[in-house]
């Protein structure tokens, strides 16, 4: 079994872990009018970003987002009890859909300084990864996944993989995001972002909600006890279009339903979903009916943490699956933030209210352009 | 743990710049003459008119192994991509349209062509899969991590078959892609891709990875590093009589010396020569390992370290 043994968070909510429990206890979102990404940034759009950001883009001195990432690997090896010694051998894995906010950044300061400004001045992601174990002490395996915003889902997921097949005993995974005027843009041009801000699966919603975390998770193999484990998951790639995934659900229902084999469980064990739920037409479309698919008339009641602290991209598999765990150690499932009224053509409602959180199985679901769909499965034991 | 199943190799296919001799005879890697994918990308079956050139490399390369293949893959042939910088193209040319003076909005597909694991998607959607798809970033050992976890994936029975490959390609001119990829003055830049389609089981197979290990050693310490890696390479059993050595682009000639003292009747096979200098040229490497069979039975072993106290080694069966 692969145990949750610590974990640690920076957010818009602020900084730890339990500052996501008690946003999503609070029912308050954390998004504020977008800092420093002038131009690019729609009128009255509002982002998720940190409280306090390394640095600002302009600034003379570059992002860096590895410290944030440290901290948070810190403050999971606080709630795991254990020591920097303790992962010198364990493997570290990074999910992100890259980290452009530094060669943006590092871009602007050289223009700014009258040098050559070189585009993409940047090493590659990979190397983030490899600053951190070194800074850490860590000797074990070092990789960066890189599959948009399945990123650090995918990350965990391959993390219990290696630590089920007893290559690792232990494994630091890291979730984490910045974000840049780059990628604002993006979506911007894209038409995905949403002046009213993430309402997942609302008869009115009109986009997302862009936001940037980081999220750190300590996994190991445990016997059975109480505590909350990854117990399966799967991940498949939809090659119906680069941009979303097949909005007839299919993919959704198949990846959802591996899952679900792969944990070793029936479909009605699963108590509740947090849903990907970005609050784009076709994501919560796709998503609803991939539930409905696979569920059938016993859809479990579901949620979607985006309204809260934003959709983090890469982070939020790792981010969310901290709030999640966060939550239900606490005894609740917090209800899906910017819903009001049903879509008709999905069908289904969200959580409205907190939900009990009782033992058992949750399963988590992201999906990411490029159609990479990826679907967890947490056994949560008090 | 259930018994361990062994890697095959069926199929293997590289991709790499144009490559000619220049006067005084030396083997050049021409880099700004791109190599010409329009054959290997002629029958992908799909309109990428739009995709970058990266994205273009790692479909040449999926494209080729799976027609050397010679037969259908499964659908659920999991996909594994390696990839030092991923879209550097698609990406530069966005970064220049927002961040320029009079910045301009990013194309909305250029905006997603420039996502690193699009490759892999056209990868998958042109060989009709619907399986585990994984685009693994982590510079010089981009490569070696998805043959890793493809391997895995067939020793433990998690999966029958497996695409495992690299791809990099160079965004001229070099004064800018060299902090992308630090190099030294003398080494030239590359780009490519090379593909290997893995099995379970033996129909057909044309050799075997034998394993991919990783390890960490004091930087700068040539003698620890050596060591290490020439322990690794010995424990195949394997090494001497017909065994090959791949250095990597970060090796020096100091560092391959060392390594083939500790090798005796090891030979060196400077495929870097052929290929350039880029991040996930170890697919370049694993794929070419199989090109001109017909030499007998051959093991190959890959060495590269990071920069940073950090190295790979992969050792490859090729049957004759």
């Amino acid at each position: 079994m692969v145990r949750i043994a610590g974990m640690g968070a920076v957010s818009s909510c602020g900084a730890g872990a339990d500052a996501l429990t008690a946003a999503l206890r609070a029912g308050v979102g954390t998004s504020t009018p977008g800092r420093a990404f002038g131009a690019c940034l729609p009128p009255g759009l509002r982002l998720n970003q940190y409280a306090a950001r390394p640095h600002a883009p302009g600034a003379k001195s570059s992002i860096a987002i590895q410290p944030i990432i440290i901290d948070s690997i810190k403050e999971a090896l606080v709630d795991a009890s254990l020591a920097a010694e303790d992962i010198k051998d364990a493997g570290l894995i990074i999910g992100t859909s890259g980290f452009l906010a530094e060669a943006e950044s590092g871009y602007i300061a050289d223009r700014e300084a009258g040098a050559q400004a070189v585009p993409l001045k940047l090493r590659g992601t990979g190397r983030v990864a490899t600053h951190i174990a070194g800074a850490l002490g860590m000797r074990g395996p070092v990789v960066t996944l890189t599959t948009a915003c399945t990123s650090s889902a995918n990350a965990l997921l391959v993390a219990a993989g290696m630590i089920e097949r007893a290559e690792l005993r232990r494994a630091v995974v890291a979730g984490a995001e910045v974000l840049s005027a780059f990628a604002v843009n993006g979506f911007s041009s894209m038409m995905l972002l949403s002046p009213q801000g993430c309402r997942p699966f609302d008869a009115e919603r009109s986009g997302i909600q862009l936001g940037e975390a980081c999220a750190a998770v300590i996994l190991e193999a445990a016997s059975e006890g109480r505590g909350d484990y990854i117990c399966g998951g799967a991940n498949v790639c939809d090659t119906h279009n680069v941009i979303s995934t097949n909005i007839d659900g299919g993919a959704v229902m198949g990846v959802m339903a591996d899952a679900i084999r792969r944990a070793r469980i029936g479909k009605g064990e699963i108590r509740a979903i947090k849903a990907h739920g970005t609050g784009s037409i076709d994501n919560d479309a796709a998503e609803g009916a991939g539930m409905k698919a696979l569920f059938k008339d016993k859809v479990p009641p579901f949620t979607g943490f985006k309204g809260y602290f934003g959709h983090t991209l890469g982070a939020c598999g790792a981010i969310e699956t901290v709030a999640m765990v966060k939550c239900l150690r606490a005894g609740f499932v917090p209800p899906a933030l910017g819903f009001s009224k049903e879509d008709r053509s999905i069908g289904l409602t969200p959580l409205r209210v907190r939900m009990e959180a009782k033992p058992g199985y949750y399963m988590l679901n992201f999906f990411g352009f490029g159609g990479n769909n990826t679907s967890l499965i947490l056994r949560h034991l008090r | 743990m259930a018994e361990m199943k062994k890697t095959y190799v069926l199929s293997a296919a590289a991709v790499g710049p144009d490559a000619h001799t220049d006067a005084d005879g030396q083997l050049c890697v021409d880099v700004d003459n791109r190599a010409d994918l329009r054959d290997a990308l002629a029958d992908c079956g799909l309109n990428i008119r739009r995709a970058g050139h990266f994205c273009e490399l790692a479909l040449a390369g999926s494209q080729t192994v799976i027609k050397r293949l010679g037969r259908t893959v499964p659908t659920d042939t999991p996909v594994y991509l390696g990839t030092g910088i991923g879209e550097a193209g698609n990406t530069r040319a966005l970064f220049k349209q927002v961040m320029s003076d009079g910045a301009a909005n990013a194309s909305p597909y250029g905006f997603v062509a420039s996502s690193s694991n699009t490759a892999a998607f056209y990868v998958a959607k042109a060989a009709g899969l619907r399986s585990r798809n994984m685009t693994v970033c982590q510079e010089e050992f981009s490569f070696e991590w998805a043959l890793r976890l493809a391997a895995s994936d067939i020793e433990t029975g998690a999966s029958n078959t497996a695409l495992a490959g690299g791809a990099d390609e160079y965004c001229p001119p070099r004064s800018e892609h060299i902090h992308r990829l630090p190099l030294s003055d003398g080494q030239a830049m590359g780009e490519g891709s090379g593909w290997l389609y893995l099995s379970c089981g033996n129909s057909g197979a044309i050799g075997e990875v034998l394993g991919v290990w990783d390890f960490v050693f004091a930087e700068g310490d040539r003698g620890g590093f050596a060591k290490e890696a020439a322990s690794l390479i010995g424990k195949t059993g394997l090494s001497g009589g017909n065994a090959f050595l791949l250095p990597g682009f970060r090796l020096d000639g100091a560092m391959i010396d060392g390594l083939v003292k500790k090798l005796p009747g090891i030979e060196v096979e400077r495929y870097i020569e052929r290929c350039g200098a880029f991040h996930a040229a170890a697919a370049f490497a694993a794929a070419s390992v199989f090109e001109g069979r017909g030499r007998g039975q051959r093991v190959c072993f890959h060495v590269n370290t990071g920069t940073s106290g950090r190295a790979f080694v992969f050792a490859i069966l090729a049957y004759a």
